[in-house]
């Protein structure tokens, strides 16, 4: 199976975006917008790969990413093979030409209990997430507070 | 609908009465653009005039602009509300106010530049739109809680914690004159009074809840755009604003400048209005109060505080305590400040006793700081209890009432149209406020970006001449410039703190780029009417506005400020402040400034009303025609 294949590949690096002081996150919601934006033309929190939790009458702020975890259960449960991995960047990537939008990726997702880091599109009726632009992630180079930090490593 | 670039091409309708739901395609509107510009051609056409606030055939009419919803740009995300004023004064007029925060691009979100609420209920109700889905609702569970309470109670009556609301507190349902409408813990169309009109209504909420996205002419462009629009504003003149592309610091303007409450130690992050990289606000943790958001009007209540602690702004509990209760009440916190003025002179002077208000020991009485503001905001104004149902009525029309002494004092502390003094350190200020019917600065601060800078006078207003505050020759050219980037500014929406983008400390030429707002609104919605076309749109509101004001009863004796200040016994003894004149403006040259202010807007100078060539050249005959039709019926002529 392709997912034990990769698993052995030591030259994989598992990069993501994680957040440094959550606590100076100003609920801009930039990183949301640029996301859609570099992505789908569009602005738009729903269609973002990156989502911001406001609670807005404690202040505390919370910004969820997807980890690009390495055990990849979004990958594991696509029937299709829609979802793969880059084998330069490690980056967990769906494929929209392929994808039917049956939204198991999102289900399957770790944080699916409180929300899924994989998002469904109801326009184009796939499922999106966060493909690190690449390599450049457009949200960490926009966010204004600096906070959000792309890690590059190795598996 | 589905090819526009920036709108969302449908505004709402929604009429109390009779329920009815529906909408008007924006492209109607679109050479308005957005804000105030559709706002306020709306209310043309549908708000009759000389009608009382609380009429049933006021409406409420909220806009943004097509700038919504994009990135990093500041205020991209306001909207404004134009609707007649209970708070103005001395007669009822449509005006207008603004709201940052998130409420405005949630709107856009669900699918909507506008709403237009027409009618009145009868029993409270909230709306309910979530997408397409709209819902008049039942809210007597809503009625009576304050401001972060509804918010809350209707988060979980959804279950959805995404959801943004604007509503009112006590004061709107107790139709106090300033009552503000708010959102979160400290977004809100502060002035004007239009939380009354809402709760005129029986109207607690709006809450909306988008899952929609607005289309984009030009990304990439967009993008580069935005990144470079963040990094050549530079935040008006008050001090501390835009710190982070000064000091190590970050963004502590909010925190640190604005309320010094960050010095205490209660400051725990900056804060954003949705999309916005400048982050103005703090976000504040006090002790046995609720948290919540503050920005600069703290400032206001400089006069609230224990003289123990520090100097600059505040950093007293008591000022945090203020704020607290104007957002959750909603109150206008400008109104108050300028009354905490006006009632310590009153009561020194005796016109009012310690019987009917005991001030703080600060000032002259005998309570401490949070006892009274309990009293004074809370109960006195919020509840109409007491003495506080004259105050509810605004410090213009409790001035009226208790004698010309009071009106006298008054007149210290506030400029024209029943409002509070706001940055008139400049002939320019006066004049702008003069011609506005309420505080033009809605945040901001026009003038400031070029007052005193002679490179940046130039390059924003044609002459080094015109960065002088105290000169009365460059004003009506400058001004007429000031009120294309203002008018502007709130139709696309931009924000008060950054534009006009006129000067920068930091660029090489010490300039900044006035034609960004034109470039942002051509990469977002693919339109190519260039700065001039902009600028044609904007003088085609104003003097959609002037018309509006006409058909109230304006004239050129309501184009002014108060006596007080052509008066040279005013400001022998120091009353003028930060914020306010420099000195008495002088009569004479002040009204032959009028004079060629008129003359270059294309106005009658015996009237001060647009001249039916002005209103040609906009191409607005409906206007010629409906004022032909009102000046017959309210002039006789």
């Amino acid at each position: 199976m392709r997912y034990k294949r990769l698993k052995k590949d030591k030259k994989i690096y598992n990069s993501f975006i994680s957040v440094k002081d959550m606590d100076r996150c100003t609920g801009c919601r930039i990183c949301e917008l640029v996301c859609s934006l570099v992505h789908d033309g569009q602005c738009s929190s729903s269609l973002s790969r990156i989502h911001v939790e406001k609670d807005l009458f404690t202040g505390e702020y919370k910004i969820e990413t997807c980890l690009q975890c390495k055990d990849y259960k979004c990958l594991s449960v696509c029937k299709i093979e829609a979802i793969s991995i880059d084998k330069k960047t490690g980056i967990k990537l769906i494929n929209s030409d392929i994808c039917t939008g049956c939204e198991e990726c999102k289900k399957a997702c770790i944080f699916s209990n409180s929300r899924s880091r994989i998002v469904y599109d109801s326009k184009r009726k796939i499922c999106i997430k966060c493909d690190l632009c690449g390599g450049d992630p457009e949200c960490v180079k926009a966010c204004p507070e600096k906070i959000l930090i792309y890690n590059k490593r190795k598996s | 609908m589905d090819n526009l670039f920036g709108w969302m091409g449908k505004i709402l309708r929604i009429n109390l009465t009779n329920g009815n739901i529906s909408f008007i395609n924006t492209r109607k509107y679109i050479k308005y653009i957005g804000g105030i510009g559709i706002g306020l051609r709306i209310a043309w056409e549908e708000i009759p005039p000389k009608i009382e606030p609380f009429d049933d055939k006021n409406k409420l009419i909220f806009m943004t602009g097509p700038l919504g919803g994009i990135p990093i740009v500041p205020g991209a995300g306001r909207a404004n509300l134009c609707c007649v004023s209970p708070h103005i004064h001395p007669i009822p007029m449509v005006s207008y106010s603004n709201i940052g925060g998130d409420w405005p691009v949630e709107l856009k979100f669900a699918g909507f530049d506008g709403l237009i609420v027409e009618g009145k209920a009868s029993s409270p109700v909230y709306i309910i739109i979530h997408n397409e889905k709209v819902e008049i609702k039942k809210a007597k569970y809503l009625w009576g809680l304050d401001t972060y309470q509804t918010q809350e109670k209707i988060i979980e009556q959804t279950g959805d914690k995404n959801i943004r609301t604007i509503c009112i507190g006590p004061a709107g349902e107790n139709l106090v004159r300033f009552a503000s409408i708010q959102s979160d813990t400290g977004s809100a169309f502060g002035q004007g009074g239009f939380g009354a009109v809402m709760g005129s209504k029986q109207l607690k909420a709006i809450t909306v809840r988008g899952t929609g996205s607005i289309r984009i002419a030009q990304p990439e462009k967009l993008i580069e755009l935005a990144k470079y629009a963040s990094s050549i504003v530079f935040g008006h003149a008050v001090p501390g604003s835009f710190e982070s592309q000064i000091g190590p610091e970050g963004k502590l303007w909010g925190m640190n400048s604005g309320i010094g409450l960050a010095r205490s130690g209660y400051g725990i992050h900056s804060d954003a209005c949705y999309g916005c990289s400048k982050a103005c606000r703090g976000y504040f943790k006090v002790p046995n109060m609720r948290s919540g958001q503050g920005v600069c009007v703290q400032w206001f209540f400089g006069i609230i505080r224990d003289p123990k602690n520090d100097g600059v702004g505040m950093g007293d509990k008591a000022t945090y305590y203020a704020k607290l209760l104007c957002d959750t009440l909603g109150i206008d916190t400008v109104e108050i400040s300028g009354m905490l003025y006006w009632l310590r002179d009153c009561v020194k002077d005796g016109i009012i006793s310690n019987n009917d208000i005991d001030l703080p020991k600060c000032l002259g009485g005998n309570t401490d700081n949070i006892q009274f503001l309990s009293k004074f905001i809370k109960e006195g104004i919020a509840y109409r209890k007491g003495f506080g149902d004259i105050l509810a009525e605004g410090t213009a029309r409790a001035a009226e009432k208790l004698g010309h002494k009071a009106w006298d004092i008054y007149q210290r502390y506030f400029m024209s149209h029943g409002m509070h003094t706001h940055w008139c350190n400049s002939v320019v200020g006066c004049l702008e406020w003069a011609m506005d019917n309420r505080d033009p600065f809605d945040s901001g601060h026009d003038y400031l970006f070029g007052m005193n800078n002679k490179s940046a006078a130039k390059f924003a207003w044609g002459s080094e001449a015109a960065a002088d505050p105290e000169s009365y020759d460059h004003v009506p050219k400058t001004l007429t410039i000031i009120q294309y980037n203002k008018t502007y500014k709130d139709m696309l929406t931009l924000c008060d703190f950054a534009f006009p983008c006129i000067s920068n400390p930091f660029t090489s030429n010490g300039l900044g780029d006035m034609e960004l707002p034109y470039k942002l609104f051509f990469a977002t919605t693919g339109m190519n009417i260039r700065i001039d076309g902009l600028e044609k749109s904007a003088e085609t509101v104003i003097n959609i506005y002037r018309a509006l004001m006409v058909g109230n009863g304006r004239n050129r004796d309501m184009d002014n400020v108060y006596p007080v200040k052509f008066d040279k016994a005013f400001f022998k003894d120091g009353m003028a402040r930060m914020f306010e004149l420099f000195g008495p403006l002088d009569k004479d040259k002040w009204e032959k400034m009028k004079d060629n202010f008129y003359k270059l807007r294309g106005w009658d100078i015996e009237t001060g009303w647009p001249t039916e060539d002005k209103l040609k050249e906009l191409g607005l005959y409906d206007v010629i025609y409906k004022l032909r039709k009102l000046k017959k019926k309210i002039y006789k002529i």
